[in-house]
């Protein structure tokens, strides 16, 4: 097979979340992990979300908020999970483990959550896996400044080869083993992204002490024209010993999706990316137009599986299969 | 999605060349700035000019002022591709020769396409496609169309502007896949010449091997002096009316369909007859004579109708109609794929034209209407390009030299030269091209006089790999390496491939980014779907020999037979010669097909169905006469005779041998009296000026016929590239001829000597396109199944070799 198309690598992060529309609905969620014990021993990830409508005055009024707190251990398995609000299935979900085989941790909380599917808390829970395979790159950023690690080296035994479009077969992101180039991987300083001029723009969120990462996701829909219009953001960071936040991952998307809950446009921005290969993702998300928003999560898995797509625009586009959900809770007559 | 909006094209050099080169971006969704000389591209004058300019921008720049040159240098500062046709030495002289324009914008991907090659003797000569076939041989290698006694008629299909397109757009489609990776464009560079060799199925290596090994067999003409046929081709290529005066073009070449034909003709008794039984393969011409006397009294002895309703029963019998070219997008199967379109234009009205010359799936073309003279001026030079730019890699250091396809893999399940001609032309950049061959090896290898000699051109640079597809396990194998290829190509007649489990949505399945060429001659469904192609059917319904004819009806079918078999002999030479048919056509536009869907898929579009078709192929190459508007000008028509299509590009005959002038341009009359240096031309009123000439054209031509006659040929050729006047010899031997053993083929750098694994040392034709930085390479023809046990050991199948071989499901 021919090895995949080169870009540019973007290096350009979004800067401050635009302040709230009126009449629209914005959905915040995060997810801190941190090793207060090294990575040969369990993390904690610390999950928080919340939608909020904001009237035409501009007023917050929160719909829906929800928080989590998962202990796992280094093989990605939950050894404990707390939520808000609590879950009567939370023990059914001890135990189990992401990226697994046969019974990946989504299948298994699509499977027993499914009556909670577009809340704040699903998303949390949906998030963990995709979040608990990235953070280990938090922990690096520390590991090599104080030379526990040698630098771009992670003993990770994996063959990346074709796991999604940035490794696809040929990339210049791959040894020759098939591991990743962590050596040439970009991370980009960044600054934050609450909007001062908002308060209420997103949930509270504390940064976790020693090495950590940070998933942050918004969330905005509004209606328009008998369409519901869609902005996400999304980005994976970290901070670095010396207080910088550098990021990995960013990404903003725009879509439109139809009074039929279909999706009628989308498209995705590469902000972030650390190969340069990788901003080929975003070139593929058209393949989902067309298809209906709520079914999202399966669909994403299918049509932009393996080297068709990127992992992380992937969990992306995954979140906005509560659109149409969130959208029933919007005011049917657009503000004048 | 339009997989290349947001690419900028701009077009130069306003030839139908550079039109329909750039053509294929904008129906995709490029923005193609069409940059047109004061007053007007010529091309505008054309009936066809709404169908090349479709979805295209107008902006007037005149090359000779500072400022517009300034503005040009603007555009290509932004641009992505420049597609040109100007005149040897014109960019470098006003400051965009290529370097000048790489060094400011490193990614820009250059094409150029000139009549011979910028090093050419003939350089300096106007690009036109007579002038090139005038004096390189192919007007000879079309006598058979004139009347007896045979000699060099005026050839009206633009073969060599067909191929010169598709094989730039094989250079720059090649280029843009490379620069994904690089970051780097580079110079693209093709020339009528070269890329008229791209059609040539068998001709050039029957005569270098004849050449060569001169005891081995002398190659028999189609038809001898007395005009009776030679050649047991000619009687599987029958041509014949009907009782109700519709010719019909038969083409049963393969044992199976001459069986079936001559079956319906009512001679099958033959096969058992001890007289004919050998049928078609006689030696003697009044053999073949009476065969074919025969054939065409059948043929006559029912109506269109008669025969309609033996084609529709017996699915291996089959014959085309001829068709003008006007009347090819008529054809109910181009109706039927929509590739017949009327586009209603704001300036033109209704446009009746082709459709796009690649189906796209999931793609689809979206033909836009042609821009009115200048229209865009104001955006362009002003806010410039309309989208945003589309990103580039950082170029990479150093720039690399290696094959611009290299690491495309193409899986072919194809067979004769139509389709597999195309993916042998990517192998010259580099495509790993694994052809799977039925164990007994693809039919044309042996279907020329001599063992494996039609059979080169289409195996050049391939892996070829004999599996038994009749066993499931020989189709699970192709599924194996079909799993992992980038472009999966097929021929077969509709149906077939789905009965074997290997169509499109069966590789999708294992490969869901798979490039999937249904490559076939009519199409993969439809009322002629099921209808077997072959080079001569689709070079009558395809419009080929009565365009070359200049003719739009037949006569009646009552005419004398000997009227009959003139015409029949005419007719068919008109439209097929082994060194142009529809089946080189369609091949380069096979080519194109892969290289627009790796591309495409390069820019986001994922893997798709896409189709070509050898009649829809046929039919973009006559577009300059099929396409109609209200009103439209009637395109020229060459006369009856054959000698040209008006006074000014016409075939004189000179003291010795023939000139061919092409002087309609403007600029070219002053050149032409220069040349003659007759005074009284100059002063004469009746052709004083352009529209003077046209209206005493008969006159002219009369004036023209006692100048040229003065002096021989070659005189009136010296003297024409002297003034760089299009006035040329004719060159009295057919084209292999010509290249083969006068100085033209090495002055031309045509040849590449390769070792042929049964002829030994040969030369094969140069690459057809050549890319500045990245590498091309000549690589030599295999035999069938000559590299089983290396695709079997790459794809990770060693161990199974001997179970394979064995079982018979390989060999």
């Amino acid at each position: 097979m021919t090895p995949p198309p080169r870009y540019p690598i973007p290096a350009t992060a979004a800067g401050y979340s635009p302040l709230r529309r009126p009449g629209s609905i914005r959905r915040t969620t995060s997810i801190d992990t941190c090793w207060p014990h090294g990575r040969e021993q369990p993390r904690i990830m610390r999950g928080a979300a919340r939608d909020v409508f904001t009237g035409i005055d501009g007023k917050a009024q929160v719909l829906d908020a929800a928080s989590m707190d998962l202990v796992v251990s280094p093989r990605r398995e939950i050894l404990s999970l707390e939520t808000e609000p609590p879950l009567a299935e939370a023990q059914e979900l001890a135990g189990i483990r992401a990226g697994a085989r046969g019974g990946s941790s989504r299948a298994i909380i699509a499977r027993t959550l499914g009556h909670l599917s577009g809340t704040p808390l699903y998303q949390l829970l949906d998030d963990y896996s995709g979040t608990s395979l990235v953070s280990v790159w938090g922990w690096m950023r520390w590991a090599e400044e104080t030379g526990e690690i040698p630098r771009g080296e992670m003993n990770q035994a994996v063959d990346m080869t074709d796991v999604c479009i940035g490794h696809a077969a040929g990339s210049t992101s791959l040894l020759a083993n098939g591991r990743s180039n962590h050596a040439i991987q970009q991370k980009v300083p960044v600054g934050p992204f609450v909007n001062p001029a908002d308060s209420d723009g997103w949930h509270v969120m504390n940064d976790l002490p020693g090495p950590s990462h940070r998933r942050a996701r918004r969330i905005d829909l509004w209606r328009e024209g008998g369409l519901v219009k869609v902005e996400s953001w999304f980005q994976d960071s970290a901070p670095m010993p010396d207080g910088v936040r550098v990021a990995v991952h960013e990404y903003a998307t725009a879509a439109t999706i139809t009074a039929e809950g279909t999706i009628a446009d989308l498209t995705a921005e590469a902000l972030i990316l650390p190969y340069t290969e990788c901003p080929g993702s975003v070139r593929q998300v058209h393949r989902l137009i067309g298809k209906q928003a709520s079914a999202l999560r399966e669909t994403v898995s299918i049509d932009l599986a393996g080297p068709l797509g990127c992992t992380h625009l992937n969990d992306v586009l995954r979140a906005l299969a509560a659109v149409p959900a969130l959208a029933a809770r919007l005011p049917e007559a657009a503000p004048a | 999605m339009e997989p290349f909006k947001g690419l900028r094209v701009v077009e130069l050099g306003s030839t139908q060349a550079s039109a329909q080169a750039s053509q294929l971006f904008a129906d995709f969704g490029a923005e193609v700035i069409m940059v047109e000389p004061r007053g007007g591209s010529p091309l505008r004058a054309e009936a066809a000019f709404p169908f090349w300019a479709r979805g295209k921008k107008s902006v007037v720049l005149d090359l000779e002022s500072g400022d517009d040159v300034a503005r040009l240098q603007d555009l290509l500062r932004g641009a992505d591709l420049l597609i040109e046709t100007c005149p040897a030495g014109l960019l470098e002289r006003i400051g965009l020769g290529h370097e000048a324009l790489a060094r400011e914008n490193p990614g820009l991907i250059h094409g150029t396409i000139t009549g011979f090659g910028a090093d050419s003797p003939y350089a300096a000569l106007p690009l036109d496609e007579q002038v090139v076939q005038a004096c390189t041989g192919i007007f000879r290698t079309f006598a058979r169309m004139t009347p007896t006694p045979e000699r060099p008629p005026y050839v009206s299909v633009p073969f060599a502007t067909h191929s010169a397109v598709q094989a730039l757009l094989h250079g720059m489609l090649a280029a843009l896949h490379e620069r994904t990776r690089s970051g780097l464009g580079q110079h693209v560079e093709t020339n009528f010449l070269l890329a008229f060799l791209t059609l040539d199925s068998w001709m050039w290596y029957e005569y270098a091997i004849t050449k060569r090994f001169p005891d081995a067999m002398a190659p028999a003409p189609s038809f001898d002096a007395q005009g009776r046929p030679c050649h047991h081709l000619m009687m599987r290529l029958l041509v014949a009316p009907t009782a109700d005066g519709h010719w019909l073009q038969f083409a049963a070449t393969a044992p199976r369909l001459f069986k079936a034909k001559l079956n319906a003709l009512g001679l099958g008794w033959m096969f058992t007859d001890p007289e004919w039984s050998a049928v078609p393969m006689f030696d003697s011409p009044d053999k073949f004579m009476n065969l074919w006397t025969r054939m065409i009294e059948a043929t006559r002895a029912k109506t269109l109708a008669e025969w309609q309703a033996i084609f529709d029963t017996d699915p291996d019998v089959f014959a085309e109609q001829f068709r003008t070219a006007a009347d090819v997008l008529d054809h109910p199967q181009l109706v039927h794929d929509g590739l017949s379109i009327v586009q209603d234009d704001p300036q033109f009205g209704p446009v009746k034209q082709p459709g796009a010359l690649i189906r796209a799936m999931s793609t689809p073309a979206r033909p836009g209407t042609a821009p009115a003279l200048d229209a865009d001026r104001l955006q362009l030079l002003t806010k410039g390009w309309s989208l945003p730019a589309l990103p580039r890699p950082a170029p990479s250091t150093p720039a690399p030299r290696g094959l611009p396809l290299e690491g495309v893999t193409i899986v072919e399940l194809c067979s004769m030269f139509a389709a597999p001609g195309g993916p042998a032309l990517l192998t010259e950049l580099g495509a790993r091209v694994i052809k799977i061959e039925p164990p007994a090896g693809d039919p044309i290898r042996n279907i020329a006089s001599l063992p494996e000699v039609a059979g080169i051109r289409p195996m050049l640079g391939k892996e070829s790999i004999c599996i038994d597809l009749t066993k499931p396990e020989g189709r699970d194998l192709v599924r194996d390496l079909c799993r992992d290829a980038d472009v999966v190509v097929q021929s077969y007649r509709a149906g077939a491939i789905e009965r074997l489990g290997l169509d499109y949505e069966a590789i999708r399945a294992i490969n869901p980014d798979v490039i999937y060429l249904n490559a076939s001659g009519y199409g993969i469904d439809g009322p002629f779907g099921r209808r077997p192609a072959y080079a001569p059917s689709i070079g009558a319904a395809g419009g080929f020999s009565m365009t070359n004819l200049g003719i739009a009806e037949l006569g009646d079918a009552d005419m004398p037979l000997a009227k009959v078999q003139d015409l029949s002999r005419r007719l068919g030479g008109a439209g097929t010669t082994d060194m142009a048919q529809a089946d080189g056509v369609a091949c380069n536009v096979v080519a194109t097909a892969i290289l627009f869907g790796l591309v495409a898929r390069d820019l986001g579009a994922g893997g798709q169905d896409l189709r070509t078709s050898m009649l829809n192929s046929a039919s973009h190459s006559v577009s300059g006469f099929s396409v109609r508007w209200p009103g439209s000008p009637t395109p020229a028509m060459v006369d009856p005779g054959l000698w040209g299509t008006g006074a000014l590009h016409r075939i004189y005959q000179a003291a010795q041998g023939y000139v061919f002038l092409s002087a309609s341009r403007e600029g070219a009359w002053e050149r032409l009296v220069a040349v003659l240096g007759d005074g009284a031309l100059a002063t004469d009123a009746r052709f004083a000026t352009a529209a003077a000439r046209q209206a005493n054209d008969g006159e002219l031509i009369a004036a023209l016929e006692q100048a040229f006659a003065g002096r021989p040929a070659a005189q009136w050729q010296a003297e024409g590239l002297r003034q760089g006047l299009g006035l040329v010899q004719v060159c009295d031997r057919p084209i292999q001829a010509n290249l083969f053993d006068t100085e033209m083929g090495e002055q031309h750098h045509l040849m590449v000597d390769i070792v042929h694994p049964t002829w030994g040392e040969l030369p094969r034709q140069a690459p057809h396109v050549t890319l500045s930085r990245s590498a091309v390479q000549t690589p030599t023809a295999v035999m069938a199944g000559e590299q089983t046990d290396l695709v079997l050991t790459k794809a990770g199948k060693a161990d199974e070799i001997p179970h394979l071989r064995e079982t018979g499901v390989v060999c």
